[in-house]
C-alpha cells in the first residue's frame, strides 16, 4: 500500500459541522478589536526577562529542611513539586483571562538548580547589565542564589551525580561531552522536549488520575507479596503521582483564593467580575472536568505550569490544540455561550501565556545560541487516527491567532496532507505565513506518519502524531520520545577523518586510529574511515546519554508528567522507566550540510578530477584556507557538487550519509527499551559552526552552519539555481530514514510592489503543493528581502544563495 | 587548646588585615601588566586575606570544604587553594588528590575564567575550553563558585573606590 494510501483510508465517517464558519479568515477579528489583547502583546513585547529564583529558593528549602533522606526518589521529587506548587505566589500581573504563570516574573528564566542552574554562578553580579539579553536579578536575589541555593546542588546536578558515579578519570564520553563541540546531551539541562497528554485532565480532571492512582495502588497493595520490588516500585510510583498531583490543584486552588480577594478588593464591576470568573475557573479546574472552552484553556494552561514545577522549560509543548480543545469549543459554539471572536481572544491570552518564560542563559550560551530554548510548539491541522480531515473551525481560529500575534513564539507547526485536507485550508497556512511572517513550520502529513509507522507505531498513532520544536515528530502523549536527547555535530567525524582520529586543533587521540587519508587510493577509502569516525562519536554520544539517563531514572523521575502519557498509569511505571506506548530517544545532528558538500568535495576534487591532493586538502583545512589556499578555496566552493542540486554525487553522498546515521542509531536500544531516532532539527547550529574549524567544502572556520537539511548553496556558479531543482533534491530523500523529523529553512521574497499578490500566494502554495507530493517532510518559510540562506523568487523560480559563511564576519 | 587556636587566628586576621593593602596594589598592576606574572598567586593570595577580614567574602566559605589545584601544563606555576573551616588557604605546590584540578595554558587562560570581566572582557571560557587553553578534572561547579568570589574581589579593585584597609570591618575568628 502507498504512504498516502494508508494515510487516507477512511475507516470512519467525517464528522458534521467541523467546518461553520463563514469566512474561515476571521477577518472580522483584529488587534483593534481585541483591546486587552492589543494592550497585553504591547506589555508582553517590551517585558525585560528577569530570573526567577522561586522554584529553586523553595525547592531548596524543602531539600535542607523537609526531605526525608530514605524515602525513594519519586516520592522526595513528588513531595518538592507539591511544596513548591502549594507555596508559590498566586499572581495576577494584569488582566489576561487566563489564570497562572510559569514563573513569578512578566518574562521570568525560572533556575532549575538541579540541571544547569549553576552555570551562571560567575555571572551572578553581571548577568543583569551584560551587553546581550540581560536577565535580571536583584541583590537580594543573588544573595539567595549565592549562599543558599547553589552551595546546596554543588554536588547534586545530574551531572555531577554522574561525575561521582564514574569516578577518576573520566571516561571519554564523558570528556567529550565537556569539550562542548562533539556532542550536547539534552539530560544534562532537562528531560521536557515531548507533548503530553491534556486530554484526560481537560475531560475527567486531575481528581479522576488521582483517584486512578489511589485505586491501582490499593489494589496491588493488596495483592503483592513480600519482598516483590516490582510491585513495590508500583505503589511509589502511584503515591508519587498522586502527591505531585495534588501539588497542581493547590496552586490552582490559591489562584482561586487570590482571584476572589482581588474581586473583593476590585473598585469597578467590570474587574470584580472579571475576578470572579477566574476564581471561579481556578475552583473547578485542573481538579474537575472542563465545563466550557475557557476552562478547558485554563485547564490545560495550568497542567502546563504544573509540569515545569517538575521539568525544566524546554520544549514542553501543548501539541495538538485544535484538537484537544474541540470539543469544547464546538459544545460552547454551538450552544451560544461562544463566538468564533471571543475564542480568538481567549486562545491570544494562551499565546501570551505560553510565552511568560524564557531560557536561563549564561553569556557565552546567549552569545553562542541566541537565546534559542524554552520555546513551545503547538500543532495543528492534518489528519486524525482515523485518516480523516481533522481541520476545522477552531484550527482557523487558531490560525488568525497566530496571525494576529505574530510573535517568534510559540511555535507553530502546521500539517497537510494533501489529498485528504482542503486545499482552502493550505492557502490560509501560506497567507499567515506572508501576512504575518509568523513562526510556522508546514509538514507533510503524508511522508511524517509514514515514517512514524515504519518506526513501529500503529498508524492511529502515528497519525495522530504532534511537534516538538519545528520539527521532531511524536505520537501524543503516547511517545516519550526524549527529543533533542543527542545533538551531534557530524563535522566532527570529517575532522577525525582527515586527522587520523586527532582534530585538527589537538594532539588528543580523540577517534578511533584510522589510516593516515593522503595514502587513501580511492573515495571509498576515505568514506570508510569517515564511516569508523562517525560511528565511533554516535556510540559515545548514546553511552554518555544512556549513562545520564540513568542518573535521571534513579535520581528525578517524572511522576507528574508520567500521569499525562498513555501508559504509565495503567502500568504503575514512570515515564523514565519505558512506562510510555512508545520510548524512542531523538538524535538530532548539526552540519548535515556542510558534511554533505565535504563529502562531495573530497570525492570530486581530490579522487575524480584531481583537481588538489588531499594532503593540500588538510593543509588548506588545516590553515583555514589561508594563503596559497584561497585558490583552492574558490574552486571547492563554486565548483563542487552542492547538497540541494541533482548532481549524483551529492544526491548519493546525501543518501548514503542519511542511512548511516540511521543504521548506526537504529541499532542501539535506550534505556527505556527504545530506538534511537536521528533527526536534523533547526538547534545549535550556529553555536557548532561559531566553535569549529573549516571544511573541505570550503566553509571557513567559525562560520554558523546551515540549519536541520537546509542546504548550503544553489546550483550552479554565482549561486543562482532552480529552486525546484533544490526541493526535489531534499524531497529525494526517504523519509523513513529521518524518524526524528528534518527541518528545512527557506527564505522567500516577499511580494513586490505592485505584484498581483493572489498570484503569488498560488505559487506559494503550489510550491509546497509540490514540494510534498515529492515526498518532502517540512520547511518553513521567512519573508525576507535581503536573503541570508536559500532565498527562493517565487516568480522566476531561482534560488538566490548567499553561503552562510561567506561573510568575513567573526564574533 | 582553643584558646592558642583564637590566638593565632586573631594573629592571622591582624596579619590579614596588615598586608591586604599591599596585596591589592601588586595585583591591579599585575592586571594592567601584559604578561599577567604571577597572577594566579596573587589572586588567590588576595582572595584568601579577603576571606580571613571580610565578613562578606568569609561566608562564601563557611561550610564549604574543597581544595583546588591550579596548575599550568607543564607545571612551572602549581598552587594549591584549600577551602575549608571558614577558610581559604592558599600553597605553593601541590596537594595530593584535589577536587578540582585547573589547567591553564598560562595566565591570560586562567584571567578569562577568573577575572572576567576585567581587563579583556572579550575573552571567552568555553573558547578556551575549546582551544585547549584551559582544561579541568572534577567538578566545575566548584570552579564557579570560585570565579564568582575572583569576578567579585577584581571589580571591587577596579571600582574607583576600591576599599581601603581601614574600611575593612575585622572578622571574627574563623570557627574551630
Amino acid at each position: 500500500m502507498s504512504s498516502s494510501a494508508r494515510i487516507t483510508t477512511i475507516t470512519a465517517p467525517l464528522e458534521r459541522d467541523r467546518i461553520t464558519l463563514s469566512d474561515h479568515r476571521l477577518a472580522h477579528v483584529t488587534l483593534a478589536s481585541m483591546p486587552r489583547v492589543a494592550r497585553l502583546r504591547a506589555r508582553q513585547l517590551e517585558a525585560k526577562a528577569e530570573i526567577c529564583i522561586e522554584r529553586a529558593k523553595l525547592i531548596t528549602e524543602y531539600m535542607t529542611e523537609l526531605a526525608d533522606a530514605h524515602a525513594p526518589a519519586a516520592i522526595v521529587v513528588a513531595r518538592r513539586v507539591r511544596h513548591y506548587l502549594s507555596r508559590r505566589q498566586a499572581i495576577f500581573r494584569d488582566d489576561n483571562l487566563l489564570a497562572g504563570s510559569t514563573t513569578s516574573k512578566q518574562l521570568g528564566a525560572p533556575i532549575y538548580p538541579e540541571l544547569l542552574g549553576l552555570s551562571i554562578w560567575p555571572e551572578l553580579d553581571t548577568i543583569s547589565a551584560r551587553a546581550t539579553t540581560p536577565q535580571r536579578l536583584s541583590a537580594a536575589e543573588i544573595e539567595t542564589l549565592n549562599l543558599e541555593v547553589f552551595p546546596y546542588w554543588i554536588d547534586e546536578t545530574v551531572i555531577e551525580i554522574l561525575r561521582a558515579r564514574l569516578g577518576k578519570p573520566p571516561p571519554l564520553c564523558l570528556r567529550l561531552l565537556e569539550k562542548l563541540t562533539f556532542y550536547a546531551c539534552g539530560k544534562v539541562g532537562g528531560v521536557s522536549h515531548c507533548v503530553p497528554r491534556h486530554e484526560r485532565v481537560l475531560h475527567e480532571g486531575m481528581d479522576a488520575l488521582i483517584a486512578e492512582a489511589q485505586a491501582r495502588e490499593l489494589d496491588i497493595e493488596l495483592s503483592r507479596e513480600l519482598g516483590d520490588a516490582d510491585a513495590e516500585a508500583q505503589v511509589v510510583f502511584y503515591q508519587a503521582a498522586q502527591l505531585a498531583l495534588r501539588g497542581a490543584i493547590e496552586h490552582a486552588t490559591a489562584l482561586a483564593s487570590k482571584a476572589r480577594a482581588l474581586a473583593r478588593a476590585a473598585t469597578d464591576g467590570t474587574t470584580r467580575r472579571e475576578y470572579e470568573a477566574l476564581a471561579e475557573v481556578c475552583s473547578r479546574v485542573p481538579a474537575k472536568p472542563a465545563r466550557s472552552f475557557r476552562e478547558a484553556l485554563n485547564s490545560l494552561w495550568l497542567n502546563q505550569i504544573a509540569l515545569h514545577a517538575e521539568n525544566a522549560n524546554l520544549g514542553l509543548s501543548p501539541g495538538r490544540l485544535d484538537q484537544v480543545l474541540w470539543p469544547f469549543y464546538q459544545r460552547d459554539v454551538a450552544a451560544g455561550r461562544l463566538t468564533p471572536a471571543q475564542a480568538v481572544e481567549l486562545c491570544c491570552c494562551l499565546w501570551l501565556k505560553l510565552t511568560d518564560n524564557t531560557a536561563l542563559m549564561t553569556e557565552t550560551a546567549e552569545l553562542l545560541g541566541g537565546g534559542v530554548g524554552s520555546t513551545p510548539a503547538l500543532t495543528l491541522g492534518g489528519v486524525d487516527g482515523h485518516g480523516r480531515d481533522a481541520v476545522n473551525d477552531l484550527t482557523y481560529v487558531l490560525l488568525r491567532t497566530a496571525e494576529l500575534m505574530a510573535l517568534p513564539a510559540p511555535v507553530v507547526n502546521a500539517r497537510y496532507c494533501f489529498d485528504v485536507n482542503d486545499l482552502r485550508y493550505r492557502d490560509r497556512l501560506v497567507e499567515v505565513i506572508v501576512n504575518a511572517d509568523a513562526s510556522v513550520a508546514i509538514h507533510s502529513d503524508v511522508a511524517d506518519i509514514e515514517t512514524l509507522i515504519n518506526q513501529g507505531q500503529r498508524p492511529e498513532h502515528a497519525r495522530d502524531y504532534a511537534i516538538v520544536g519545528r520539527a521532531a515528530l511524536v505520537s501524543s502523549g503516547r511517545d516519550y520520545a526524549a527529543a533533542s536527547a543527542i545533538t551531534l555535530n557530524l563535522a566532527q567525524a570529517v575532522d577525525l577523518t582527515l586527522f587520523q582520529g586527532k582534530t585538527s586543533r589537538g594532539p588528543e587521540q580523540i577517534g578511533p586510529y584510522t589510516p593516515d587519508p593522503r595514502e587513501f587510493s580511492g573515495y571509498e577509502d576515505f568514506w570508510a574511515a569517515f564511516a569508523t569516525q562517525l560511528r565511533a562519536q554516535i556510540e559515545r554520544a548514546i553511552e554518555i546519554n544512556e549513562l545520564l539517563s540513568r542518573v535521571h531514572q534513579d535520581l528525578l523521575p517524572t511522576p507528574l508528567l508520567s500521569t499525562l502519557f498513555e501508559g504509565p498509569l495503567a502500568l504503575g511505571r514512570d515515564l523514565l522507566r519505558g512506562g510510555a506506548v512508545y520510548n524512542s530517544s531523538g538524535a538530532t545532528h548539526v552540519a548535515f550540510p556542510e558534511v554533505c558538500d565535504s563529502l562531495n568535495a573530497i570525492e570530486v576534487a581530490v579522487f575524480r578530477d584531481g583537481r588538489a591532493t588531499m594532503a593540500e586538502l588538510i593543509e588548506a583545512v588545516r590553515s583555514d584556507f589561508a594563503p596559497p589556499y584561497t585558490q583552492l578555496r574558490d574552486d571547492l566552493v563554486h565548483n563542487m557538487p552542492r547538497l540541494g542540486t541533482g548532481d549524483p554525487v551529492a544526491l548519493r553522498n546525501s543518501n548514503r550519509l542519511l542511512d548511516l546515521i540511521y543504521d548506526v542509531y537504529q541499532s542501539h536500544t535506550n534505556y527505556r527499551g527504545g530506538p534511537y531516532r536521528p533527526a536534523y532539527w533547526t538547534t545549535s547550529h550556529v553555536s557548532h559552526g561559531e566553535l569549529f574549524g573549516a571544511l573541505p567544502s570550503g566553509r571557513r572556520a567559525r562560520r554558523p552552519f546551515n540549519p536541520g537539511i537546509t542546504p548550503t548553496i544553489a546550483a550552479t556558479p554565482g549561486g543562482t539555481g532552480a529552486l525546484h531543482e533544490l526541493l526535489d533534491a531534499l524531497a529525494s530523500f526517504d523519509s523513513r530514514s529521518i524518524p526524528g523529523g528534518a527541518a528545512v529553512e527557506l527564505e522567500l521574497g516577499p511580494p513586490r510592489p505592485g505584484e498581483d499578490r493572489r498570484l503569488y500566494l498560488e505559487r506559494f502554495a503550489t510550491l509546497v503543493e509540490d514540494y510534498f507530493r515529492q515526498g518532502g517532510m517540512q520547511a518553513q518559510f521567512h519573508l525576507r528581502a535581503q536573503p541570508s540562506r536559500p532565498h527562493c523568487d517565487l516568480e522566476t523560480g531561482a534560488v538566490i544563495s548567499r553561503l552562510p559563511w561567506s561573510s568575513e564576519r567573526r564574533r | 587548646m582553643s584558646w592558642l587556636r583564637s590566638l593565632s587566628d586573631r594573629w592571622r586576621t591582624l596579619w590579614a588585615k596588615l598586608s591586604i593593602h599591599r596585596a591589592q596594589t601588586k595585583l591591579s598592576a599585575c592586571l594592567a601588566s601584559a604578561t599577567l606574572d604571577e597572577l594566579p598567586e596573587l589572586l588567590l593570595r588576595l582572595l584568601s586575606l579577603r576571606v580571613r577580614v571580610d565578613p562578606a567574602f568569609r561566608r562564601n566559605v563557611e561550610g564549604c570544604e574543597v581544595s583546588y589545584v591550579l596548575r599550568t601544563e607543564d607545571r612551572s606555576v602549581l598552587l594549591s587553594a584549600i577551602i575549608g573551616r571558614g577558610d581559604l588557604e592558599v600553597r605553593t605546590g601541590a596537594i595530593n588528590n584535589p577536587d578540582v584540578e585547573l589547567v591553564f595554558e598560562d595566565n591570560e587562560a586562567l584571567e578569562r575564567l577568573l577575572c572576567r570581566p576585567g581587563p579583556r572582557p572579550e575573552r571567552e571560557l568555553v573558547a578556551a575550553i575549546i582551544r585547549d587553553e584551559l582544561r579541568y578534572l572534577g567538578n566545575p561547579n566548584y570552579l564557579n563558585k570560585l570565579a564568582y568570589l575572583t569576578r567579585q574581589l577584581i571589580r571591587e579593585l577596579q571600582a574607583p573606590a576600591a576599599p581601603a584597609r581601614a574600611e575593612i570591618r575585622p572578622a571574627p575568628p574563623a570557627a574551630a
